[in-house]
């Protein structure tokens, strides 16, 4: 094989070559002092940075120590009771010593029994109020939506009413003032047939008058030729 | 309880998707909690000084939050977050570097560590041992601090926070070939600054490229 890569060092170095290449690789390095050398160097380095390690906030500390505590109790309790089982089951019984591990597993139960439900109960706790905020939340956010929906819809629904209001009063508007203008057609209609029946009866009240004159007339001459003979 | 619902809990990717379509602040909330802290180390390393860090991991987070429609859910949550870190420290380093600060900020630290050792005696003398280690720390922060950017991004990500190369080429959007070299880069380099007898010259390390350092 010849000398590997960079890239295939660096993989090697931090394990990212599959099985074979590593193997091939390290086969190398065991005829190759040059490579070994290097990378026997640079494995140092690696090494060497992880000197440098950073505090972690303590913030973050208490909450991963938050549950190791209990599970370290429960360790120390099935540590304890395993012994505790395997004495009595390989030992021949005695009764203090029972007793002893009775007590001894009690007591832990017990201490493991409070932790468990303190850390429980914070726990609860914890979940009951972000529940209820959440909740609060959730419903002060559905009252707006609904109130923001029903002024929608009145507000549609007076837009609504004044539109059919307007639709209502124009109709109402023109209908009135079809009638006014019939009305007044009627009227001028019935004006002028009026003015031709009273020029008609003028011209009858004319003729009459004229015949009367003209018979007046006639009188008044008979009249005048009558006194004339008498004298 | 909580080891149930952290078997129950939702991957980074839904939790990102409810905050995209729903703005879930306590998805974000949950994504904000997995990811604070590995990305505090990372800024911290980055930049070499926890205030700042603090500041540029808050602004990355809110970075996310409001480019958060510009995620696409093919690619990995992490892959974006790492991404959106690191951007951001490079461009607080060229910020830096303009301003010049870099070097008072330095001075400062080191005024401010030998104080912190001359104040421990008085209270209880520590074993050598702790010694040693504080300083051989305090050497690996330093030879990490004076490596250019490029090589320490990724010496960040792949030894220090463990992405694999193909994920640290996704970050940084580089092919995965130059990301290997430039770790092989970084460790030569690293080797040389951290070699016993090369212990006060640190600083030259920057003169050196890496095949030379790889020689020495």
């Amino acid at each position: 094989m010849k000398h590997p890569s960079e890239e295939k060092s660096m993989e090697y170095l931090y394990g990212e070559l599959s099985s074979p290449e590593r193997k091939e690789l390290e086969t190398h390095l065991e005829d190759c002092s040059v490579c070994r050398h290097q990378l026997d160097r640079l494995s140092k380095v690696q090494t060497l940075l992880n000197d440098w390690t950073l505090e972690e906030s303590p913030a973050k500390h208490r909450i991963v120590n938050g549950w190791p505590s209990g599970l370290k109790w429960a360790a120390v309790s099935l540590v304890l009771m395993s012994t505790a089982f395997a004495t009595g089951r390989f030992s021949t019984p005695r009764i203090d010593k029972e007793t002893l591990q009775a007590e001894v597993t009690k007591s832990v139960q017990q201490k493991i029994e409070t932790e468990m439900r303190a850390k429980l109960q914070s726990e609860n706790e914890r979940l009951i109020r972000e529940l209820r905020f959440e909740l609060k939340n959730e419903l002060a956010a559905s009252v707006q939506e609904a109130a923001g929906q029903a002024s929608a819809a009145a507000v549609s629904r007076t837009q609504e009413q004044l539109d059919k209001f307007g639709g209502a009063l124009a109709t109402l508007r023109k209908e009135d003032k079809q009638a006014i203008l019939t009305t007044l057609q009627e009227i001028q209609n019935q004006h002028l047939k009026d003015v031709g029946m009273l020029r008609r009866e003028l011209e009858t009240v004319a003729y009459t008058t004229d015949e009367s004159f003209r018979q007046a007339k006639q009188q008044l001459v008979q009249l005048a030729s009558y006194n004339e003979t008498n004298n | 309880m909580r080891i149930f619902s952290g078997l129950f809990a939702m991957t980074d990717e839904q939790a990102m998707w409810r905050v995209q379509m729903h703005d879930d602040n306590q998805a974000f909330a949950h994504l904000l909690s997995r990811w604070e802290e590995p990305i505090k180390r990372l800024c911290t390393r980055m930049l070499a000084d926890s205030h700042k860090a603090e500041d540029l991991t808050q602004e990355a987070f809110a970075r996310v939050y409001s480019h958060r429609q510009n995620y696409h859910h093919g690619g990995k949550f992490s892959t974006f977050l790492w991404r959106v870190a690191v951007n951001l420290c490079l461009d607080e380093i060229r910020r830096i570097k303009r301003r010049g600060e870099l070097s008072v900020q330095i001075t400062t630290e080191e005024s401010g560590d030998s104080s912190f050792t001359e104040t421990l005696p008085g209270n209880e003398p520590p074993p050598d041992e702790k010694v040693i280690r504080e300083e051989q720390a305090e050497q690996v922060r330093r030879a990490v601090q004076d490596l250019p950017e490029h090589y320490r991004s990724v010496v960040i990500l792949r030894h220090y926070e463990n992405l694999k190369f193909r994920e640290i080429a996704d970050v940084l959007q580089l092919p995965e070939g130059t990301v290997k070299s430039r770790m092989f880069e970084a460790l030569t380099l690293l080797n040389h600054a951290l070699a016993p007898q090369k212990k006060n010259s640190l600083r030259q390390v920057r003169k050196v490229s890496p095949k030379e350092a790889l020689v020495l």
